[in-house]
């Protein structure tokens, strides 16, 4: 019997992490550039998302915080571009909301209804990232009506 | 005379000659929770709204803040 000495062994990668892993390498079909946190899965960042018309941009870059309860719980809102013409709902200062703005991050607060969230343990059979960038393709529209 | 759509890459057959949202929601058995989304215009069908595009997939209801 011989024991290993050396460097620690890493922490095998828990369920939440490989899932983070699987869905940013699904991102990755659909988005040239992903950028995201390989160590604690705290957030996934896509530096450069189409947005739909009637915005006054044609891209910005998205920053998703990933729950720590992933993928039970969804993730709250993301981050874009300040400078946007959102005209409610989207939060450009720095604050308990935006805690990016000192980093031109602002925050755009869309809630997903848990009871309609359904994850699904092969990724792309229920609800992901992916789908969750695709939706708020829909969400921004919704963002350009008062209200 | 019936219309097939797709629902989440599934074909559903819906037997009103103007199939609306709500048409589409009970034949898919789509969940409370969820909302419509035409894929090629990305908006939103309501239930009483009319089915315009052919391929429509759900996603979760969401609300723009509290």
């Amino acid at each position: 019997m011989s024991l290993r000495l050396g460097s620690p062994t890493p922490a095998r990668p828990s369920l939440r992490d490989r899932r983070v892993d699987g869905e940013v390498a699904l991102l990755r079909r659909w988005f040239r550039r992903v950028a995201y946190d390989d160590v604690g899965r705290h957030w996934v960042m896509v530096p450069k998302y189409d947005l739909p018309r009637g915005l006054n941009r044609r891209a910005t870059p998205v920053l998703i915080l990933i729950p720590a309860d992933y993928p039970v719980v969804p993730p709250d809102g993301i981050f874009v571009d300040v400078g946007l013409n959102i005209p409610g709902h989207y939060f450009q200062q720095q604050g308990p909301r935006n805690p990016f703005g000192d980093q031109d991050w602002a925050w755009l607060c869309a809630h997903l209804d848990r009871r309609g969230w359904r994850p699904s343990a092969d990724l792309v059979g229920g609800d992901n990232l992916a789908t969750i960038l695709e939706l708020y393709a829909t969400i921004f529209a919704a963002m350009l009506k008062p209200g | 005379m019936a219309r097939t759509i797709r629902l989440n890459d599934k074909a559903i057959v819906l037997a009103a000659d103007e199939p609306t949202g709500q048409d589409v929601r009970q034949a898919g058995q789509v969940d409370p929770g969820r909302v419509l989304i035409d894929a090629q215009t990305r908006r939103i069908v309501r239930p009483q709204d009319r089915i315009a595009g052919d391929d429509l997939y759900d996603a979760p209801r969401f609300d723009k803040g509290r």
